[in-house]
């Protein structure tokens, strides 16, 4: 209930403040909304910038072979108000992500959830994941 | 589901309820003491209506032969309704539309007030009314001196720009702004409507009660079109656009008060959107890593 409530919340947070900017960003041809991935990997890189906030992170496959996966979240201003800023993630991290895929079939996707190597919560957006 | 739950959820629900009307009832109504405004005064922070309200084209006029060609070259990534299955099929993507905004090149007027949702302040200083806009750190001016709209050759001499030459004045509680001298580049919505150099499009503002400003406009572009375009979207007063006044708080950042507080510099900068986020991010989402 108590995490529903965080996703809920954060969901009412992003949508009473996000609206404004950007509008021109939208991204239903980009990624498929109704499908949700979960991917491991360490940091390469935080890009803490508009138009979208995006974090890149290695990801070592079944053959030991490494990709490095872009996922973009929100824009500098909405993350703000969820307490995130430009050290939120450090090079090295290794972290958790839920994320829409895209639509291409590239290494990219966009942000729902991200978590920590113990399993914490650091960012959320878009509500409860049901899958 | 114990009461807790229920009580939890109700008050949740009625948050997010507020929250969606929240900048339209924060500020006290019309005809009440505290509701009372001069409506010569349109300062403060204003923002028009969702995305989702954008003019709709089965109010344009039809094209003159030279419209029809200028349409022809450009690749929107939207298609308006009554365009679909024409000549010109569009783009679906921002990679390969010819949408000048894709490359952050300037939005231009009338797109800027009149298809985008993006915050306005009107400031008032000594013969001009200012109009910043969040997107873009941009700035308009509208000349209150009584000087005369340019026409000919005055007209020829300063040259188009990207948001034109702008005049107004008051008619009655009305503010009626004139404004030509379009750069022909920039796109007047997002199907990619072309718009003449010395077209003249007429806006009328007028303040409606403390919170609303009810916008409407008229393009009179004789080389591209027709008649006079009067912009029209499908609500229920589809002749109107309304701007709301914006709730304290949907311009306090952190305690910076404002458009430009740091964290809202909502600037399309080539660096970021071009270079990097559409190559790295948002072109291999659509098109795949070929």
């Amino acid at each position: 209930m108590i995490a529903f409530l965080r996703s809920a919340f954060v969901l009412f947070a992003v949508v009473l403040v996000t609206a404004p900017l950007f509008a021109h960003h939208g991204r239903g041809a980009s990624y498929d909304n109704g499908k949700i991935e979960t991917i491991q990997g360490t940091v390469s890189e935080w890009a803490w910038r508009n138009p979208h906030c995006a974090l890149y992170v290695d990801v070592k496959g079944p053959d030991g072979k490494v990709v490095n996966w872009g996922f973009e979240s929100q824009n500098v201003s909405s993350l703000s108000r969820l307490g995130m800023n430009r050290l939120s993630f450090q090079p090295g991290q290794e972290l958790t992500i839920k994320f829409n895929p895209s639509r291409g079939g590239a290494p990219v996707g966009v942000i729902r959830k991200v978590y920590d190597i113990k399993g914490k919560e650091l960012l959320s957006f878009g509500g409860p994941i049901d899958q | 589901m114990s009461l807790i739950t229920v009580v939890v959820l109700g008050l949740l629900f009625s948050a997010v309820a507020f929250g969606q009307t929240k900048s339209r009832q924060q500020q006290p109504a019309a005809g009440t003491a505290a509701g009372k405004f001069d409506p010569h005064d349109l300062s403060g922070f204003w923002e028009g209506p969702p995305p989702g309200q954008r003019p709709a084209e089965d109010a344009r006029p039809p094209f003159t032969p030279a419209g029809k060609e200028a349409m022809s070259k450009r690749m929107p990534v939207y298609i308006s309704r009554s365009a679909r299955g024409g000549e010109n099929p569009g783009c679906r993507s921002s990679t390969c539309s010819n949408d000048p905004i894709y490359v952050c090149n300037p939005v231009g007027f009338p797109r800027h007030v009149w298809e985008e949702n993006e915050p306005i302040e009107f400031v008032y200083t000594p013969g001009r009314i200012l109009q910043l806009f969040q997107w873009g750190r941009t700035i308009r001016e509208l000349w209150m001196d009584g000087r005369k709209l340019p026409t000919g050759q005055n007209l020829e001499s300063l040259g188009p720009s990207w948001y034109g030459i702008s005049v107004a004045e008051w008619q009655g509680d009305t503010l009626v702004v004139n404004t030509t001298g379009f750069d022909e580049r920039a796109w007047p919505d997002q199907y990619g409507h072309p718009l003449s150099f010395d077209a003249r499009i007429e806006e009328r503002y007028r303040r409606i009660d403390a919170n609303t400003i009810e916008g409407r406009m008229t393009i009179f572009d004789p080389k591209n079109y027709t008649g006079p375009w009067v912009y029209t979207v499908k609500t229920a007063t589809p002749q109107v656009r309304l701007f709301k006044r914006m709730a304290p708080d949907e311009v306090n950042y952190f305690g910076w008060k404002g458009l430009f507080s740091g964290i809202t510099e909502a600037m399309c900068a080539p660096m970021n959107e071009v270079e990097d986020f559409n190559k790295r991010i948002r072109d291999r989402a659509i098109f795949g890593d070929k």
